[in-house]
């Protein structure tokens, strides 16, 4: 056969979209950040990887740490009760002096994480690292929170997020985030349920803040978003897509003057270690995860994903999904709030709703300092 | 309703974003900075946006895919239990790499009418062989993958002379128009270190031969063989600029066909160290395959891991519309079109220059790969292109030594060859010697 001449065979480029979504056109780095907190990945380090530490005795735990101290980040899972059997056990100050031995405290970025009351866990971190000559505004702290860590007895307290948040506008100044997941048991398992109640909790407990004299400027941009994340990957990057643009929603009815409130960011507490949900969190933009560090480094230097921002953005099925989570969790949203807000809902799942008494977190850090037990600290708050 | 979501924010232009990045880089080069330049002459840009939206039409792919098991026959006993046993997991399509001619009735005892698809690839061309196996076979589907002129380019022989090597295709053709003979084994090019643009340039001119010789309907019966590297989304826009460019190219033909590919991790970024990277590299590639729209995605190495993650994959894709996922996208559409112009540039080339076979044959193809590959074999050596756990954060409690590589680019043969072979290379072979 005669070989065909190709020689005028030329490509036909096209300009149009087959599907275009309204919210396509939102940047990264402005409001409300759909496509990511930062202009570009390149410019800021995008995503923190965490060591977690769980050890159930604080003195191994404190030896993990020491022996790994190329992670900057860590994440503590403090357990105050004898009878669980998962994170590290700490039943007075002591044991926390213990499990904080030596360490850099103000050089280490610290998450705290527990079951059990996060009060009585941030309390006695407070008193341990001052004891241990480590002044309240050099530390470098986070607070995971989600139900359980404000429910005692059937009993919601409901402004722990607030006690927590007016706390360390006062006396942290370099508290980074309080990381919050509105993950419940009651409820459905479901990505409009995880957000819409994200965004009522903290609606709420912005807006008790704001009652109480304090600027939504101070608090919106300590809080995070701690997700769920499932092992559907293009489903999970849409979420956490949706995620920053209803948050930037939300916090524009509490009216800031700042920037910064709008931008949601967005965590993980759970263990990564399987390679696919390092990858949904880095293609998501999430901020800070619990990962190996050789799992983010073959994304980060093998794979290019890291080159350019937001790098599924357009896709049919993307900006779809993002479409159709935000506009279910919004209702939803919306739906909760004409039937009270987060805390009369809560309040129909069977629960006690309680508020944590103004000076009760200064008392419990006091009474920790004198080596008070967990119980004797349980009974200030409740 | 949708307003919902757009009324409380403005958009913003491509423009508008650019002026954000320049202002927050406080005076250092945007250039410089922010662009990331790839072997293949394609520049990463820090982000993309529907301002600057183009694209190519890609032709659309089935939604499902097929998860395969490659296995190596050394004995038709251990192979078929192998066989059995990845099919229990839940694969759908094997693979059977066979150095020599084997015994069916072991080899395939209760693996028929299961509706699982057959994959082959032979050492040898044993017209013969191939006449029984597809009469064995006759009642499943089968992908024969006979590459003659991968052969040569491999070997540097035909297996048995031009004619008669032709001669043998044409008569199974003729004897079995249901089976895919034929193939272009393009993941020989990328694993001897063949830059993206090379490859679908290269597996285009490599199908034009066949189509040359038999005719443009033949497409109908080539499958194409693809390795599937690290660089995340090149490889699915990849995948799809060959999809777009083999129908253009068949134009001439007055045909079309829907590219059945077979994609398969590459083995030129793996590295005999550290199993979890291994696992990870392997299951990030299989995602490329999955989303750039291959028919069939194959773990190539006998890794219970990996194959979890196929099979896990193939769970999580299968709702899902796979055209849709990287249709619009502005990245991926960007990268399959300029991939798509820079390949048939070299194609042409090619062409022009009297073809694939004409320019193995002079060496000349053999060349450009052996140039790519020396750049990127530099560039690991230096440090500027990195592998984990290989040539750069290497942890020294790492002891595990992985043995999926074939030893062959290491040993020396010293028969006669008409042309020079493209062998393929692992970039960490070497530091592993040491």
């Amino acid at each position: 056969m005669k070989r065909k001449d190709f020689s005028d065979l030329s490509i036909q480029a096209q300009h149009e979209k087959i599907s275009y979504f309204e919210h396509e056109d939102f940047i990264a780095g402005v409001p409300p950040y759909t496509r990511g907190l930062n202009a570009t990945t390149v410019l800021k380090k995008q995503l923190t990887i965490q060591l977690l530490v769980n050890f159930s005795s604080p003195v191994k735990s404190n030896t993990f740490i020491k022996e790994n101290t190329d992670y900057k980040s860590i994440i503590l899972e403090i357990n105050t009760l004898p009878t669980i059997n998962s994170g590290i056990y700490i039943s007075s100050i002591e044991d926390m002096k213990l499990l904080l031995n030596e360490l850099p405290l103000h050089k280490l970025s610290i998450t705290l994480s527990t079951k059990n009351s996060i009060l009585i866990v941030l309390g006695l971190f407070i008193a341990a690292s001052k004891q241990l000559g480590f002044k309240e505004e050099t530390l470098n702290l986070s607070v995971n929170y989600n139900y359980k860590n404000a429910l005692i007895n059937s009993n919601f307290y409901f402004n722990t997020i607030e006690t927590i948040l007016t706390y360390s506008t006062k006396n942290l100044p370099k508290f980074k985030t309080l990381s919050i997941s509105a993950i419940q048991p009651n409820l459905k398992s479901s990505i409009e349920n995880e957000l819409a109640f994200f965004l009522a909790e903290t609606y709420e407990n912005l807006n008790n803040c704001i009652l109480h004299g304090v600027l939504v400027d101070a608090v919106a941009s300590k809080i995070s978003f701690n997700y769920n994340i499932s092992g559907d990957h293009l489903l999970e990057i849409s979420k956490m897509r949706a995620a920053r643009l209803l948050w930037a929603k939300m916090i524009h009815l509490l009216k800031p003057k700042q920037q910064y409130s709008f931008a949601l960011q967005i965590h993980s507490t759970e263990n990564f270690s399987n390679y696919h949900k390092v990858f949904s969190a880095i293609l998501g933009g999430a901020q800070r995860i619990i990962s190996n560090k050789n799992t983010f480094l073959i994304f980060e230097n093998e794979t290019h994903i890291t080159k350019t921002i937001d790098p599924w953005a357009g896709s049919t099925f993307i900006e779809k999904t993002t479409e159709e989570i935000s506009i279910k969790a919004w209702t939803l949203f919306e739906k909760i709030l004409s039937k009270g807000g987060f805390s009369q809902i809560t309040a129909q799942e069977n629960l006690k709703i309680e508020k944590v008494k103004d000076n009760s977190f200064q008392l419990i850090i006091e009474a920790a300092k004198n080596n008070a037990t967990i119980e004797e600290l349980n009974s200030i708050v409740f | 309703m949708s307003n919902l979501l757009t009324n409380d924010f403005q958009p913003s232009s491509s423009t508008a974003w650019k002026q954000k990045i320049q202002f927050e880089l406080n005076g250092a080069d945007y250039n410089k900075t922010l662009l990331t330049q790839t072997n293949e002459g394609i520049t990463i840009k820090p982000f993309y946006h529907s301002d600057n939206f183009e694209k190519i039409m890609v032709p659309a792919t089935k939604n499902n895919f097929n998860s395969c098991q490659t296995i190596k026959i050394t004995t038709e006993e251990t192979a078929n239990l192998e066989a059995l046993s990845v099919i229990e997991k839940g694969v759908n399509a094997l693979k059977f790499d066979a150095l020599k001619p084997f015994d069916f009735n072991t080899l395939f005892q209760n693996l028929l009418h299961k509706n699982i698809e057959f994959h082959f690839s032979f050492g040898l061309l044993s017209e013969s062989f191939i006449q029984e196996l597809c009469a064995f076979l006759n009642a499943e589907t089968l992908y024969l993958n006979i590459d003659i002129i991968g052969n040569f380019a491999q070997t540097g022989n035909w297996f048995s002379n031009f004619n008669n090597d032709f001669k043998s295709i044409e008569q199974l053709i003729q004897t079995n128009p249901a089976a895919n003979i034929l193939s272009v084994n393009v993941g020989l090019y990328q694993n001897a270190g063949a830059n993206i643009i090379q490859q679908v340039a290269y597996a285009l001119a490599h199908a034009n031969e066949y189509f040359n010789k038999f005719g443009g309907n033949i497409a109908n019966n080539i499958q194409f063989n693809f390795a599937i590297g690290n660089n995340y989304f090149f490889e699915i826009a990849k995948i799809r600029a060959f999809r777009y460019l083999l129908n253009l190219v068949l134009t001439a033909y007055q045909t079309t066909v829907d590219v059945p590919i077979f994609a398969e991790p590459s083995f030129r970024n793996k590295s005999s160290h550290c199993y979890n990277c291994f696992v990870q590299r392997a299951s990030t590639e299989f995602m490329s395959g999955i989303i750039g729209g291959a028919h069939t995605i194959s773990n190539n190495v006998t890794n219970k891991s990996c194959l979890q993650n196929l099979i896990n994959l193939k769970e999580e894709f299968s709702t899902k519309n796979r055209s849709e996922i990287t249709e619009g996208n502005y990245y991926i559409e960007s990268l399959t079109k300029q991939i798509a112009e820079k390949a048939l540039i070299v194609f042409k080339e090619i062409e022009k220059g009297g073809g694939f076979l004409q320019l193995l044959k002079e060496g000349t193809i053999q060349r450009k790969i052996n140039e790519s590959a020396q750049k990127e074999q530099h560039q690991f050596n230096t440090g500027a292109l990195v592998l984990v756990e290989s040539n750069t954060y290497t942890s020294k409690n790492d002891t595990e030594k992985l043995d999926y590589f074939n030893k062959t680019s290491t040993t020396k043969t010293y028969r006669k060859t008409v042309i020079i072979p493209i062998k393929a290379k692992r970039l960490a072979e070497k530091l592993e010697q040491k």
